[in-house]
């Protein structure tokens, strides 16, 4: 029998993170400065933590210089997850009108690369928003892009006309057991702290950490997803599925949505090294992963090949 | 290969209308045939063989003309795809129902520079035209959609009757600037003597478009790739985009006397206002 594999003392688990194809595009969001930036990304980002009840996952993926934006000023590059594209249009639409059009100094422009010729998978941005406009929009086209200038009462909000739609992967994840709340937070913050310069991810939870990992279906026949009962410390002692072990007391999780399988390995792999170094006094005992025995999702990233 | 050079030969001292010179008719024909291809004159007919030396190249999508081709009348006429380069000065109607693709110009053009012809209501729909030298009177008129560059100046009714579009020009302007303009962007260095009852007066406002454009602006041919690089070098429109994106602008919106909505955007002069 092989020994477990161990990092730093942390075992971690011979199981796999399973994740499903979803919709994917990237947006960048400028303003005038860098506080109207982050009030317009929060504002558009919020609510966007699962596609189970909120439509979307999204997030903040990079902070950006002013030379890496469209229009010289610096912004965020934000990436969007959902499971349809007619959700995905519903959610960017409505995020883009009522979170950064609404936002003084704001501009927001397309952020994935055109493919030649140019993909016929768009998502609306200024196409819906001109009308705001009320006949004043102007477009204008710079080198074959389309842009929307709609008056607003600081001037103008300027728009890419659509954004191109591609395929992204969601539902890459990692577990993190530890024998306190203060070591499972220590970890898990290194974790999602070692995760945030890879572009091409986003950890949409709150600070990129959840506490409620969920499993399909439920008892309630209008949910389609519960509690997952086998990793609930309070529910150990009357729970024979029950997968925690003996000091594991807390557990949180670090889902990751990716454009790309390696931009999720790469993730998987800072956020489990950093977690298994991070200060928590030998008190993070095991990294896992969440699967439904690969049933659910075709990109399966098993924990001992991510770190290898 | 699909890239064709042609090279005046001689001197001509009668127009000529070069509008058959197109990369969409060339497509389909060899050398031979281009060469026997006829282009009307005011004295007779000439096959494009007796006026240029053609050569087929190795450029994808590209027409390039050498000469100074003054009397030629609509040069890259329709041009609708590839680029079409003028190492020279070219005649009126250049670029006349331009619709898609580049057109540049290292010369001159004259009058009616990618205006409708004849009856036609409407002017060039769309694509990019280059010129590095000066334009005659009512460039651009009637202009739907795409853009103009002019590194030189421009002559009187610039923009006239302009329904969309952008046109930069690098240097002076003459009369009757945007004239019965309905929409549609022309930006030039200074601000221009309009009439009170067509235009508003000058204000001044926040917009990210002008950095936008300044930053996404492609100034030179072909992605910056191959011999056409450096071809027009528009240092005196990518100045004026500069100055727009960094010291703010002034706009003057009409032409009201058609219910226009078009707007006239010039840089703030900030070394004045420190003067003043």
């Amino acid at each position: 029998m092989t020994e477990p594999l161990q990092i730093n003392g942390v075992e971690i688990d011979a199981t796999f993170a399973e994740a499903f194809d979803m919709k994917a595009t990237r947006m960048i969001l400028t303003a005038a400065d860098r506080q109207w930036i982050d009030a317009a990304a929060n504002e558009m980002t919020g609510f966007g933590t699962s596609v189970i009840a909120c439509g979307i996952e999204i997030a903040v993926e990079q902070t950006l210089a002013a030379d890496q934006t469209p229009d010289g000023r610096e912004g965020v590059s934000i990436l969007a997850f959902a499971v349809s594209s007619k959700e995905m249009e519903k959610q960017l639409v409505r995020r883009a009108g009522q979170c950064v059009l609404t936002c003084p100094t704001t501009a927001l422009y397309a952020g994935i690369a055109e493919t030649d010729p140019k993909s016929d998978k768009r998502i609306p941005i200024g196409k819906a928003l001109r009308y705001f406009g009320d006949g004043h929009q102007i477009s204008k086209q710079i080198d074959g892009r389309r842009f929307w200038r709609i008056p607003v009462m600081d001037g103008e909000f300027v728009c890419d006309h659509d954004v191109a739609r591609v395929d992204g992967i969601g539902g890459g994840n990692l577990i993190l057991f530890a024998d306190s709340l203060e070591a499972a937070t220590l970890a898990s913050r290194a974790a999602v702290d070692a995760m945030r310069p890879i572009p091409g991810m986003i950890t949409p939870f709150p600070g990129g950490i959840t506490r409620s990992g969920s499993k399909v279906g439920s008892k309630y026949p209008a949910l389609f997803a519960s509690t997952n009962h086998r990793f609930c410390p309070s529910l150990r002692a009357m729970n024979r599925e029950s997968m925690l072990r003996e000091n594991e007391s807390v557990g949180m999780e670090i889902v990751i949505d990716g454009l790309t399988e390696a931009d999720i390995a790469a993730a998987m792999r800072a956020g489990i090294l950093a977690a298994c170094e991070a200060k928590t006094r030998g008190c993070l005992l095991r990294v896992t992963a969440g699967n439904y025995g690969g049933k659910l999702g075709r990109h399966h990233f098993h924990l001992a090949e991510v770190v290898r | 290969m699909s890239g064709w050079t042609l090279e005046l030969r001689c001197d001509i001292h009668s127009f000529v209308d070069a509008s058959p010179i197109r990369l969409s008719s060339f497509a389909n024909m060899s050398i031979h045939q281009v060469n026997k291809l006829p282009l009307s004159a005011a004295d007779g007919t000439y096959p494009v063989g007796e006026l240029f030396k053609v050569s087929k190249t190795s450029h994808h999508e590209t027409l390039r003309m050498f000469g100074d081709l003054r009397s030629f009348r609509g040069i890259a006429s329709e041009h609708s795809r590839g680029t079409f380069f003028v190492d020279g000065n070219v005649g009126d109607y250049a670029g006349s129902r331009f619709c898609a693709g580049d057109v540049w110009i290292s010369g001159s053009a004259g009058d009616y520079l990618a205006a409708p012809l004849g009856a036609d209501r409407s002017g060039m729909s769309g694509g990019r035209l280059v010129v590095g030298g000066s334009v005659g009177h009512h460039a651009g008129r009637r202009m739907r959609r795409g853009e103009i560059v002019i590194e030189g100046s421009a002559g009187d009714f610039l923009g006239a009757h302009l329904v969309a579009g952008t046109i930069v020009v690098g240097g002076q302007v003459g009369g009757q600037l945007g004239y019965a303009m309905r929409r549609g962007t022309l930006i030039v260095p200074v601000l221009p003597t309009v009439e009170k009852q067509r235009f508003s007066a000058a204000i001044e406002y926040e917009s990210a478009f002008f950095s936008l454009l300044y930053q996404q602006r492609r100034l030179h041919p072909g992605g910056g790739h191959g011999p056409s690089e450096g071809f027009v070098a528009c240092t005196r429109t990518r100045e004026l985009l500069r100055r727009i994106a960094v010291d703010g602008f002034q706009s003057v919106r009409g032409d009201f006397s058609v219910g226009g909505q078009g707007e006239l955007i010039v840089p703030i002069d900030r070394s004045q206002q420190a003067n003043d």
